[in-house]
């Protein structure tokens, strides 16, 4: 046996040497991992992501969006709308209200009672001219 | 390799097939991948489709070199589907090969002696690495799941004679690894 061949016999099994504990580490790192509890969600990493990029995801997204885009400002403006009516409502039911009352109050002063007040008011304002006629009366009385 | 060579059993043996043979799919593709999340997702793919195709299988091959050639081409969409987004590294899970050289089983042996094994199987993880993925595949199956020439080039759909080039020039890429540190 030369010397090369001696040393090629030498390498290989080296590298033998090193390809068996290569396997060996490869075996007990792979046992290792297999028996690992793993966690679902540690190996999709990403999914939003992947969802997001799908054209489908995404030509649907943009339609919620311009669909959303004119219908929440057109709900928005209508509930508005009908606020202010609902107030100018309650505002004239107030004011027709407090007219009733009024006219009410009007209605509850007694007739005798009013017949009596005018004829005060007009003893109490005997015009000038009527003054005679008055200091007459008096006298016949 | 204990493989089972038998004609296409029923649907009610898949269960055990499928328990039997898992831990070694998983073993090939966290070699070839180094993510073990990776190959724990793809080993799942790959039993569910061999699920699927269960009634199709005509037990022309063993069960282990039906199941290892769907393995492979989820690889190899895998590959294909992570150089398509490119925005993300293609290793981004994976093991360095340095952390990977650090499994050794407790061997009876003197720590030098270990540090010596750590050393080789660092330099094949660097040599493996630098592989072509066809290369990678033929090796990892024939140096870590042991398969004969004829299975491999069955399991790949590749003639024997390739498999034996790809084999020569991942060998070679070892030994200069290893010849280069000492």
């Amino acid at each position: 046996m030369t010397f090369e061949d001696k040393n090629r016999e030498t390498e290989d099994a080296q590298v033998e040497a090193a390809l068996r504990h290569f396997r060996d580490s490869v075996h007990e790192w792979s046992d290792r991992e297999y028996a690992r509890p793993r966690s679902i969600a540690a190996t999709r990493p990403g999914a939003f992501w992947r969802v997001i990029s799908r054209p489908v995801a995404v030509w649907g997204m943009a339609a919620v969006l311009a669909v959303s885009g004119v219908t929440v400002p057109a709900v928005r403006h209508h509930q508005h709308e009908v606020k202010l009516a609902e107030d100018e409502r309650q505002a004239l039911e107030a004011k027709q209200k407090h007219d009733e009352e009024i006219r009410q109050a009007a209605l509850a002063v007694d007739d005798e009672d009013l017949l009596n007040h005018v004829d005060s008011d007009i003893a109490q304002a005997t015009p000038d001219a009527m003054e005679p006629l008055a200091s007459l009366m008096s006298e016949t009385q | 390799m204990g493989k089972i060579a038998v004609a296409a059993p029923g649907v009610a043996e898949f269960a055990e097939v499928a328990a039997r043979y898992r831990p070694q799919i998983f073993r090939f593709l966290l070699s070839s991948l180094r993510d073990p999340d990776a190959a724990e997702t793809l080993t799942q793919d790959c039993l569910l489709k061999a699920h699927r195709n269960w009634g199709s299988f005509r037990g022309d091959s063993s069960v282990m070199t039906w199941l290892l050639r769907i393995a492979i081409n989820l690889q190899k969409d895998h590959w294909r589907s992570r150089r398509m987004q490119f925005w993300k590294t293609t290793s981004q899970n994976a093991v360095d090969a340095d952390d990977a050289s650090n499994w050794l089983p407790s061997l009876e042996s003197s720590p030098e002696q270990q540090a010596v094994a750590k050393d080789q199987v660092r330099l094949v993880w660097k040599a493996v690495k630098e592989l072509s993925e066809r290369q990678r595949t033929v090796f990892v199956l024939r140096h870590v799941e042991e398969m004969e020439i004829h299975e491999i080039a069955t399991a790949i759909g590749l003639s024997e004679g390739t498999v034996k080039a790809h084999l020569s020039r991942a060998m070679g890429r070892v030994r200069a690894e290893l010849g280069g540190k000492r």
